[in-house]
């Protein structure tokens, strides 16, 4: 959206303050109204007329798409009613993460699964103005978006997430230059400032950071925590004259910080929405921020609540504070993306509070007998837990970390011979691999020219069982490789299937079971139009010249639950059935793994066929919101992280509900 | 992966079996079980003067010897430590290594030091690091961590804090 210096007509005459900026004599925080029923709203932005367009991830019956809304407001500003007026970009997105309109009428929309900056016309042409790579002019992992003048000329600005810096493209020449990179590591938006300056919000720093008009890096401002002025994971902003508004995701509020004061914070607003569903004002996590134009009134989506929440102007320079659910705390359990179970301990992560917890599942339900890890740059620190994989009946941790961009691994000293007890010293944080200094293009398998390669993010992990010895497999969320390293961390190479080494999306990764006369292999939980799930083959477990070291298994690329095109979740092997979470669909689907004939005669060839799934959106049992990370205990017992509820599910074999754990506001619905 | 607190006197045997009280220290020393990885071989290293904690890499690549400045470590109070990273195989200071920190946590209270330190290197005798400061009695663990090329790895020593 255009930079704005609108000032509120009626309220510095209310204020007496005409001579004063609206955005210093009201504030933005009343509450107006809610756009429910979305599928997974993502992204917002306001276009020249007011109509607020909203980028949707899509549900169980809808893909993603960006819509228009056409607002109507009563006298007393309240929302009165919402209208969807057009819809773009149906079948050519899978995860909308920015959003931002020309003055024409075009729509900007970044995916960040795909990699790609889309332009959706109004006569429905789909132009890609960027894709994957990490030269000028591509991105890996794009996000936010921001069009306003820069140099005189109209720009969108890119937030280019995954190689870390924020790219500018010429609306007029098509022209794209990268800022100078300063001190980002993951920029997830950027706004433009009314003086031509850019704020960009850092979600692996957790800092907000100023650039000059120039591209000068001004100053980094705000930290990690819950405090006033702390953020925590900010994923969007949106800049009203001056000030610039945080959707202060992880913290369930929004600020305003005016850049250019050594006391950044103007003010803050939002309540904690605790209760399942909770809204009218109170925020769960608002995942981005847009200001309309006049800048009197904001948007901000929440995902896992399917909505749109809109605050107008108020007078006064601040909100006066709801004292009663003023203090946020510490964040709630808000388990994954994934989770793992090795003997009789099982491993879960939240994102919010950068660490790993280590549970013993003996009983019932999990105790949770040490929190691993924290927010930081140290080694047994994370940034963005984004992979765990628990081994050696929960001796050996391995963590993926996005923002670090680092594995690493840990030696539990677990004593499941000793009464069940609290274990705040359990870990060791041994070693790790540093994937900020590995350059891809070097790397056995890929065709890449050196200096070309995207950078490594780090995502799923799991360990292999080879006949050489243990083989760590990660998920590169950079380029869809996926990356061999040995025991001993020093990169093999990557996993090729026949000549292709870019797997695509993977969120999830279990190893294959073993059968008589076959090695490990890999299954892998990919999101992608040909479906949501495929699966690998290890015929060794060093790559050999002369063949693939990897190849896919025959059937593998299955639509599992029959919801391709959507985003995938965890997967794991459950005897032998193989389940992915489909988190849009709030679903568990399932595929069983059986020997198959092969007219070749090919021994030990295997297939999948679609078996019965389970779940729906829901707080019930078996109901989920956002399923993600999956793990199987010791005992056969399936973990579902039902991410969006704040709690983990536990299931036998036959997918009968057992037991829950988590926030006791999500779990209450599962002990009736 | 081993801990240990030990005479820098002590033959290579105690190196790995027990827990000894350096005499130059007023403070409780305490010493862990030995980690899977531990080399039971690995040098050790005499260096002159008072006491010194060192401990084995987790994977063996390198010994790091700990000497506390003043010969002990204080309670709430600054003090400074000199760090000596010992290739294994070489027995001479560690080469090629990217960067060396070090710092201090008590994972049962879940903190570290209120303050970060830096390691500046002294020419021929490894680093030195001030500033360091155990604000409180208890469990402590001095990390030691070596990055070369893309990978990172740790030396641990396990120290308890006394009054």
């Amino acid at each position: 959206m255009h930079p704005r210096t609108a000032l509120l007509a009626a309220l510095p005459l209310l204020c007496g303050a005409q001579d004063v900026p609206t955005e210093r004599t009201s504030h933005i925080g009343r509450y107006v109204g809610t756009i429910s029923g979305l599928a997974a709203p993502r992204a917002v932005t306001f276009d020249r007329e007011g109509r607020l367009w909203v980028a949707e991830g899509g549900d169980a019956a809808t893909s993603a798409r960006v819509r228009a809304f056409g607002l109507t407001f009563g006298e007393d500003g309240a929302l009165v009613s919402s209208a969807p007026l057009e819809a773009r970009g149906e079948g050519a997105l899978l995860s909308p993460a920015g959003l931002a309109v020309d003055t024409p009428g075009n729509v900007y929309v970044t995916d960040e699964a795909r990699h790609l900056v889309l332009r959706l016309s109004a006569d429905g042409a789909v132009e890609e103005l960027a894709r994957a790579g990490s030269a000028t002019g591509a991105v890996i992992q794009p996000a936010g978006l921001d069009i306003g003048v820069l140099d005189g000329a109209d720009a969108l600005v890119v937030s280019d997430a995954g190689n870390g810096r924020v790219q500018v493209m010429g609306l007029g020449d098509g022209a794209w230059r990268a800022l100078p990179r300063g001190p980002l590591v993951r920029p997830v938006d950027a706004g433009i400032m009314a003086d031509g300056s850019i704020v960009t919000a850092d979600a692996a720093r957790q800092r907000l950071d100023h650039f000059g008009p120039s591209g000068a890096h001004l100053r980094a401002f705000s930290d990690w925590g819950s405090f006033p002025s702390l953020v925590s994971t900010p994923l969007g902003l949106d800049a009203i004259g001056s000030l610039v508004l945080v959707a202060d995701t992880e913290n369930h509020r929004v600020q305003a910080f005016d850049p250019a004061k050594e006391l950044p914070l103007a003010y803050r607003f939002g309540v904690h929405a605790i209760l399942p569903g909770e809204g009218e004002g109170k925020l769960h996590y608002p995942r981005d921020l847009a200001a309309r134009h006049d800048g009197d009134l904001i948007a901000v989506p929440e995902p896992l609540d399917d909505r749109v929440q809109l605050f107008a102007r108020a007078p006064g320079a601040e909100p006066v504070e709801d004292t009663l659910r003023a203090s946020i705390g510490g964040p709630s359990a808000h388990f994954g993306p994934q989770a793992s179970a090795s003997g009789q301990f099982l491993v879960t992560c939240s994102p919010e509070s950068h660490k790993v917890q280590l549970h013993d599942v003996r009983f019932d339900d999990p105790v949770k007998i040490a929190d691993l890890f924290g927010y930081g740059t140290r080694l047994g620190m994370l940034r963005g837990p984004s992979g765990l994989w628990l081994d050696d009946g929960g001796e050996t941790l391995l963590v993926t970390d996005a923002g670090n961009r680092r594995l690493t691994r840990v030696r539990l000293e677990v004593k499941p011979d000793e009464p069940l007890a609290q274990m705040p010293d359990v870990a060791v944080y041994e070693d790790a691999l540093d994937f900020s200094r590995i350059d891809l293009s070097a790397l056995p398998g890929v065709n890449l020219a050196p200096g070309t390669a995207p950078p490594i993010i780090p995502g799923a992990v799991c360990r292999l069982t080879t006949p050489t010895g243990p083989v760590i497999v990660v998920a590169d969320r950079g380029s869809g490789a996926l990356l061999a390293v040995a025991d001993d961390l020093q990169p093999i190479g990557v996993l090729t299937a026949g000549d292709d080494w870019r797997f695509g999306a993977v969120t999830g990764l279990a190893p294959l079971p073993a059968t008589e006369g076959q090695e490990r292999g890999v299954a892998a939980a990919v999101d992608g139009a040909a479906g949501p799930v495929a699966l690998a083959y290890l015929p060794g477990a060093q790559p050999a010249a002369d063949e693939p070291a990897w190849r896919l298994l025959r059937g593998e690329a299955t639509d599992a639950d029959g919801l391709g095109g959507r985003r995938s979740g965890g997967i794991v092997f459950q005897g032998d059935s193989l389940l992915v979470t489909l988190p849009l669909a709030c679903r568990v689907g399932r595929l069983r793994l059986r020997a198959a004939e092969d007219p070749a005669g090919e021994a030990g060839r295997r297939e999948l066929v679609r078996a019965p799934g389970f779940g729906a959106e829901g707080l019930g049992r078996a109901e989920f919101l956002d399923p993600r990370g999956l793990a199987v205990l010791g005992d056969g017992r399936l973990v579902v992280i039902d991410h969006g509820n704040h709690r983990g599910q536990i299931f036998g074999a036959e997918g009968n509900f057992l037991a829950g754990f988590g926030s006791r506001f999500y779990t209450a619905q599962l002990r009736r | 992966m081993a801990f240990d607190f030990i005479d820098r006197a002590a033959p290579a045997a105690a190196f790995v079996t027990a827990c000894v009280l350096a005499p130059a220290c007023g403070d409780s020393p305490q010493v862990s079980g030995e980690g899977p990885s531990m080399d039971l071989d690995a040098p050790t290293h005499s260096l002159p003067g008072g006491a010194s904690f060192e401990a084995l890499s987790a994977r063996g690549t390198f010994t790091v010897v700990l000497e506390p400045e003043g010969g002990g470590v204080p309670l709430n109070e600054p003090f400074a430590m000199r760090v000596h990273v010992i290739d294994t195989a070489t027995g001479e200071p560690l080469e090629g290594a990217d960067a060396v920190t070090l710092d201090a946590r008590m994972p049962i209270h879940g903190h570290g030091m209120l303050r970060d330190v830096e390691l500046v290197e002294s020419e021929g005798d490894g680093y030195r690091a001030e500033g360091l400061l155990l604000h409180m009695v208890g469990p402590w663990e001095f990390h030691v961590d070596v990055q070369r090329g893309p990978l990172l790895e740790r030396a641990q020593v396990e120290y308890e804090l006394t009054l």
